[in-house]
């Protein structure tokens, strides 16, 4: 029995020795970092160089939310044929186009405004200031040193009708309150129209079916800038589309834009204070 | 066939193994608890995503709107349209025939029967090789049933039924702005964009 012992005994002598070790080096790497004499920077190191890590804000995402996104696109869509009107260039059709998609746009933009509110929310009445740094602001300076700057501010406004199309037709998706459901599936296909409309009143019928519907690709211009169609997809996108404007470059390539629905990074929360 | 039992290893770690299981098993309720607080921080529909009862009720009698249209369609590009005309015809009479299929494909419905009373109501219009004729019967069908499904939308429980009719809706304002253009009214910006539109009754399958 003496002799089992003390095998047993030896058997955990060597693993208690391991345990024993361990934390003797785990104490003493403690005992180290909790030191008195400790200075320097507290923060886990870094390598190389990169700029500091901003935690992203946690705002709540509700109807009120989604309402001032979809308000914001609304007012930046006018920002843009306020701009246009600006310009000039219009024909007297085109002058009274742009101005009555102005008054359609700020119907829509008033609509959600008091859905906002109804929703307890404060009514957003600037334009979208990520789409305005990211997307409006580079693309009116390429159209600005454009080679045919007309043929750029149409196709930028059936571009951007189509982008408030998409983005209402998530968002009535995407909503719980019944009212805002409607008046967005409203707008989306108001915006629908508004884009066909621009396509149909400059290309006719020409630019009434993509060929995409039968799965061919999109002809382009003799500029190499693709066509715009008035019925684009046989269902309603909500996928990016591809803006093309500006000048050519010496390659014949011109400044390509993503449009996509507005999401987290661009969405108007309830903290964020108004720019305009 | 010999049994393996259990391994040395098996018994030698049993008891820190079931320490390890805990803590997995903590970190589990840790992460099924951090999944429940970020779900209750941004709250999420509680609708089903396929069509329940309700909704395939209605779906299917939109269904065999859709299946109407397509057939009214087939009957303008029969009576000889041609050109632009021809084509729009075709393109939209697929349209509809692929929204049919959309909501037979959510529902699991036969794609199979139009609507006798809404084809009969409407033939006259869309049966003729008159251009102007022919786009106006069909500029008022694509805004009466623009005007239905927004009219439905919001008794759709399921997300995918107001998914489906959202992308539906949308195309149908592009077709009423397409044929108001075929018709030679687009310089009117009220047909445009403010068009009249009367909500399409949907009617129950006739048991046969």
């Amino acid at each position: 029995m003496n002799m089992f012992a003390s095998k047993a005994d030896s058997q955990v002598t060597r693993r208690q020795a391991f345990k024993i070790g361990g934390l003797t080096v785990s104490l003493a790497a403690l005992v180290a970092a909790c030191g008195s004499d400790l200075e320097g920077d507290t923060a886990p190191g870094r390598v190389g160089y990169a700029p500091p890590i901003t935690d992203p804000p946690d705002y709540t995402l509700d109807d009120a939310v989604l309402l001032r996104t979809a308000s914001s696109l609304e007012y930046t869509a006018i920002s843009v044929y306020e701009a246009a009107l600006e310009v000039g260039g219009l024909d007297a059709t085109g002058q009274t186009l742009v101005g009555r998609l102005i008054d359609s746009h700020q119907a829509i933009a008033d609509e959600m405004g008091a859905l906002t509110e109804a929703e307890g929310g404060v009514a957003w009445e600037c334009t979208n200031p990520w789409l305005d740094d990211r997307l409006i602001a580079p693309v009116l300076e390429a159209i600005t040193a454009s080679d045919n700057p007309t043929r750029d501010v149409l196709n930028l406004a059936v571009a951007l009708e189509n982008l408030a199309a998409s983005t209402h037709q998530v968002l009535s998706v995407e909503l719980d309150s019944a009212d805002a459901k409607v008046a967005t599936l409203e707008a989306a296909t108001q915006a629908s129209r508004q884009s066909a409309a621009i396509v149909v009143l400059t290309r006719g019928a020409d630019g009434y079916i993509s060929p995409a519907l039968n799965g061919e690709g999109i002809p382009t211009d003799p500029d190499g800038v693709p066509y715009h169609y008035a019925v684009t997809d046989r269902f309603g996108s909500v996928g990016q589309a591809e803006l093309i404007v500006g000048a050519a470059d010496e390659n014949g390539a011109r400044e390509s834009f993503i449009l996509q629905t507005p999401a987290e990074n661009s969405y108007i929360y309830n903290e964020l204070e108004p720019s305009c | 066939m010999t049994p393996k039992g259990h391994t040395p290893v098996d018994l030698e770690s049993a008891h820190p193994a079931t320490s390890r299981r805990s803590l997995a098993g903590a970190l589990g309720v840790a992460g099924l608890a951090s999944a429940v607080a970020l779900a209750v921080a941004r709250p999420v529909s509680a609708a089903p995503y396929s069509p329940t009862a309700e909704d395939s009720a209605k779906l299917e009698q939109a269904l065999r709107v859709e299946l109407t249209a397509k057939l009214l369609y087939r009957d303008a590009l029969a009576a000889g349209l041609t050109d632009a005309a021809a084509e729009v015809a075709q393109a939209f009479g697929d349209n509809h025939e692929a929204y049919a299929d959309q909501f037979a494909a959510i529902t699991g419905i036969s794609a199979d029967a139009y609507d006798v009373e809404l084809y009969d109501e409407l033939k006259a219009g869309f049966a003729t090789s008159d251009v102007v004729e022919f786009a106006t019967a069909a500029w008022e069908l694509e805004n009466n049933l623009a005007a239905t499904y927004t009219e439905l939308f919001t008794s759709f429980e399921s997300v995918g039924s107001q998914t489906v009719v959202a992308s539906i809706v949308v195309v149908n304002g592009r077709m009423a702005t397409v044929l108001a253009d075929l018709a030679g009214v687009s310089g009117d910006f009220n047909i445009l964009f403010d068009p009249p539109a009367e909500i399409i009754t949907l009617t129950e399958p006739q048991s046969s």
